[in-house]
């Protein structure tokens, strides 16, 4: 339905939502940068050495885990929907 | 180590996993699946990408060809980290839709359609076949390297094995897989099954892995010696193999029919997903870590010419550590039955629910009379899907006998599997995907994907093959399979993924553009592109459990209110009810799509049939209900919108009308108030005066004086009445103006002349120059308007040396006249009111007027096309005219 009515402005938090989401699809753009790298690096004469180009992906590959942790765990912390903050809010007094 | 050993351990831990599974499903019955439901399990149940090609064949081909092995994590690792893209839409899908398999997603899309669910299917049974009877082989290949020293020799021993594995496979997944027909198409025991295979071969190559750095190499720091110095050391790789096989990998990771089944058909909850991005990769790392070092030795220790691909296997064996070899065993094994049981599950869903049940269906249909439940011939043609799939992996791998290495039939399944991906993508986030664009992206890819890769592996020895490899079809050059069109410089995989990608591609979107997509497609793809969308408007919908009313609100749409109503009374009373709404059961469904069909013809009530088949219970023609019922939702509130906006404007348009109507009902019980004081006043004097005259005893001189003040009163009276009639007649718009070109110099003249008198001490400034302006106007009425004004200034400015200005603006079009004194001017409160009738703004003897002067002022300038208004801000009471030069 593309005449759906779409809201220019967001709450605070839908909007971090979304933007740690964009973060999150730039992840694989790297990945590909550094997993295509071993491809640019020594000569015909002197090709890389399998040791340590396996430790450059095996290093790219953990920093690629890292990194996704942390935007899944900032994604995951930030709330939501403010519908459901409210609504959790609601039931909770406390919380 | 012994033999007997061997299979005791074996057949205890495929025990173990039958109570893991059985275990798991129970609690799930009873609504304990917490744990099997946690983003770990889902985590570790993707394991099934690594298959016993990863955990034997990856050492293997590390062997071969060094680092190039990792491209088959790379791409997984990438689809995975970036789930933001593409897993994320496709676990949402999977959930709004129901979808049961891959097949069941493209066939979904592309408006339900039976044809492109079958092209997959086939496509997914030909791709997975010769990759199932690669893990049988692997399996029966690790047996027979413990086999040596049996009575039996190996080969006897590796072909009973894959028997028995095959048969202890199919039970599993019976047993596991078609238990019941489950409404989510979610199997607890398999899933959890898997996870504890996961974790065993992981532990497995970790265990071997790190016996062989610091058991036989001696640390980190010798294995790197050991790598710079094998004959893998350097980095050798083609680029359009590391980039080809990267990409290979990644698309074969969401096409795999076993590896949609894990990521999207048991996915439970979203969130399982984006644990498993990260979780995933680091699992696959940790798989990788020690397979160069692990091949690297091997290569030193084992004689030449040993099979790379059971280094894992060998390695311990050889060096004595059999609890080690025995371990590795249970890991490949692992690795090779989760991926049997979650690929034959996942393609005897395919089987049946597109090839077999839509042709069961029709069958019947045609029949006479349908009776009996549907589940049943399901979980039937289930299970026998089952059966044939594994007795088509074990036959394919009798008949190949293992000649193949474990790594090219692997990627070569990739291939074949691959050619979903056009589809599925173009499915996904265009919505101009078509399902002849679908089936003939498919159509071409397969076939490229056949002749370039498959057939000259499978016949390569005969010789009708090798001369077709060797000389191209008929002989024609450019359609050598390894050469087609003439790229040489490509390797065979890396050839056929570029030319069946681009050409599969190609066909879709050149299809898919040419056609025109039924209702049903172009509902299919609205709902699939726009998932997100759709999952806010009509989120709780899709999730609840389908309801009687709802398929009742439903027929009534299509059969008509009475006799819907019939049929559902007549069921509730078979199911012992009363009213209208009976249980919702498989054999109520049958008998009311049945009548359906009748009604809106019998592809509609298939495409239903369909959907059951596919263990959803929400058809066709509900979503097509839904969105219809959405998009008269939405339109009717548009239209409220529209309405509530006008109403709106109507009542804020009444609103004012009434204010202005209470205002005038105000204003006029004011005017009627002041009328009858203003003519009271001189009535009064007049009456009083004249009774003086009538008594008589007054003399000449009083009499003269006294007839002077009625003289002056009924003046005043007349004059009074003269202006309430010009005002009446003004307002009214009764007044007949005199136009004539008039220069405003003449009139302002006229007008200081008619006021300003010898007692006038009233100094007027003008700037005669700008005053030579023509107007076409009324001369008459306007200079009664500046004459008002003028006395208005002699009358009220209290300045010791009263002085009025008269500004002239000319503004082209239009011109502007001030009068600005330099008196204390008007207070705002009374700015406002100046205008009004009987606003008098002081005293009544200074002023001497009714107060009707600038009412009239403002109805002439009106008239004559101007305005007239009160200028703030000026020293002085300021009043600025303006008039149009010319009249419209």
């Amino acid at each position: 339905m593309a005449g759906l009515p779409k809201t220019v402005f967001l709450q605070r938090d839908t909007y971090r939502r979304r933007r740690i989401g964009d973060a999150i699809k730039l992840l694989p753009i790297a990945g590909v940068v550094l997993f295509f790298m071993p491809l640019l690096l020594g000569t015909p004469e002197q090709p890389a050495q399998t040791s340590s180009l396996g430790l450059f992906i095996f290093f790219s590959w953990f920093a690629l885990i890292g990194m996704s942790v942390f935007l899944v765990a900032l994604f995951n912390r930030t709330p939501n929907t403010p519908r459901k903050a409210e609504k959790l809010s609601a039931e909770d007094p406390l919380g | 180590m012994s033999f007997n050993l061997l299979i005791l351990a074996s057949l205890g831990y495929v025990v173990f996993l039958f109570i893991v599974a059985f275990v798991a499903e129970d609690r799930a019955e009873r609504g304990h699946s917490g744990w099997a439901r946690s983003p770990w399990v889902y985590t570790l149940s993707l394991s099934v990408y690594c298959t016993a090609w990863t955990f034997y064949g990856a050492v293997g081909f590390a062997a071969r060809s060094g680092l190039e092995f990792l491209t088959i994590y790379l791409g997984p690792t990438l689809v995975l980290v970036g789930w933001w893209w593409l897993l994320r839409k496709l676990v949402q899908i999977g959930k709004a839709q129901r979808i049961t398999s891959i097949a069941d997603l493209l066939s979904s899309r592309y408006g339900k359609s039976n044809l492109v669910g079958a092209i997959v299917t086939v496509l997914a049974v030909i791709g997975t076949t010769p990759y199932i009877a690669l893990q049988l082989q692997s399996v029966s290949l690790s047996v027979a390297a413990f086999a040596s020293n049996t009575p039996l020799g190996p080969l006897d021993v590796a072909k009973t094995t894959g028997i028995w594995v095959a048969v202890g496979l199919a039970l599993f997944a019976i047993l596991f897989g078609t238990r019941n027909l489950d409404v989510d198409e979610r199997h607890h025991g398999v899933v959890t099954a898997i996870a504890v295979e996961a974790v065993v071969k992981l532990f497995a190559l970790i265990a071997v892995g790190i016996f062989v750095v610091w058991g036989v190499a001696d640390g980190a720091a010798d294995i790197k010696n050991r790598i710079d110095a094998s004959e893998i050391a350097q980095f050798n790789v083609d680029n359009s193999r590391w980039i080809g096989l990267t990409f290979l990998s990644a698309a074969a990771f969401i096409c795999l029919p076993r590896m949609f089944q894990v990521l999207v058909v048991e996915n439970e909850d979203e969130n399982n997903l984006s644990i498993a991005s990260w979780a995933f990769p680091l699992y696959l790392a940790a798989m990788s870590l020690f397979v160069v070092p692990i091949a690297v030795v091997g290569l030193e220790l084992l004689p030449e010419g040993s099979n790379p691909d059971l280094f894992v296997l060998t390695i311990p064996l050889t060096q004595g550590a059999d609890g080690l070899a025995l371990l590795a065993f249970l890991g490949g094994f692992s690795s090779a039955t989760s991926m049997v049981i979650v690929a034959a599950l996942a393609l005897a869903t395919m089987v049946s629910n597109n090839m077999v049940m839509p042709l069961y269906l029709r069958a019947q249909n045609i029949g006479a009379t349908v009776s009996g439940d549907v589940r049943a011939v399901v979980l039937v043609s289930r299970r026998l899907s089952i059966v044939a799939v594994l007795l088509l992996g074990y036959i394919y791998y009798a008949v190949s006998g293992g000649t193949v290495a474990l790594s090219s039939i692997g990627l070569i399944s990739f291939v074949g599997v691959a050619q979903v991906l056009p589809a599925l993508i173009g499915g996904l986030f265009w919505r101009g995907g078509t399902r002849t664009g679908a089936a003939l992206g498919l159509i071409v890819g397969f076939s490229i994907w056949m002749y370039t890769l498959l057939l000259p592996t499978l016949f390569a020895d005969t010789n009708v093959y090798s001369s077709i490899v060797g000389d191209g079809l008929f002989g024609i050059e450019w359609l050598r399979p390894y050469a087609l069109f003439g790229v040489t410089r490509l390797d065979p995989i890396v050839h056929s993924v570029f030319w069946t990608m681009l050409l599969n591609a190609s066909a879709f979107i050149i299809a898919s553009i040419c056609s025109f997509p039924n209702p049903v497609e172009r509902l299919q793809a609205t709902t699939f592109v726009n998932v997100f969308d759709l999952a806010e408007e009509t989120g709780g919908w899709r999730g609840a459990a389908i309801e009687a009313e709802d398929l009742l609100v439903m027929a009534q749409r299509i059969i008509g209110g009475r006799d819907a109503q019939r049929l559902f009374t007549q069921v509730a009373r078979k199911q012992g009810k009363e009213g209208y709404l009976p249980d919702i059961t498989p054999d109520f469904i049958t008998v009311l799509e049945r009548r359906l069909a009748g009604s809106v013809g019998a592809a509609t009530a298939h495409a239903m049939m369909g959907q059951i088949t596919g263990g959803s219970s929400v058809s066709v023609e509900e979503l097509m209900a839904v969105a219809d019922e959405t998009a008269q939702m939405l339109e009717y509130s548009n239209q409220l919108e529209v309405k509530s906006a006008e109403l709106e404007r109507t009542a804020r348009q009444l609103r004012n009308a009434n204010e202005k109507l209470t205002a005038l009902s105000v204003q006029k019980d004011a005017f009627l108030s002041q009328i009858s004081h203003e003519l009271r006043t001189p009535m009064t004097s007049i009456r009083a005066f004249s009774e003086i005259l009538r008594e008589g005893d007054v003399n000449g001189a009083e009499r003269a004086r006294y007839a002077d003040i009625i003289h002056d009163e009924a003046r005043r009276l007349t004059r009074l009445l003269d202006d309430l009639l010009d005002l009446a007649v003004l307002e009214n718009g009764q007044v007949s103006l005199n136009i004539e070109n008039a220069r405003l110099e003449q009139l302002i003249n006229r007008a200081i002349d008619a006021c300003v008198n010898s007692s006038s001490q009233m100094h007027i400034k003008r700037n005669r120059a700008n005053e030579a302006i023509m107007l076409a106007t009324d001369p008459d009425r306007l200079a009664q308007v500046f004459i008002n004004l003028i006395t208005n200034a002699q009358k009220y400015c209290d300045a010791p040396k009263a002085e009025l200005r008269i500004r002239i603006a000319d503004l082209g079009p239009s011109v502007q006249v001030d009068f600005i004194d330099n008196g204390s001017g008007i207070g705002v409160a009374q700015q406002a009111v100046i205008f009004e009738k009987f606003s008098r703004l002081t005293d009544h003897a200074r002023a001497g007027g009714a107060g009707l002067g600038l009412a009239i002022c403002r109805e002439i300038v009106g008239k004559l096309g101007g305005t007239i208004e009160y200028l703030p801000g000026q020293d002085g009471a300021a009043f600025r005219v303006t008039l149009a030069k010319s009249l419209p």
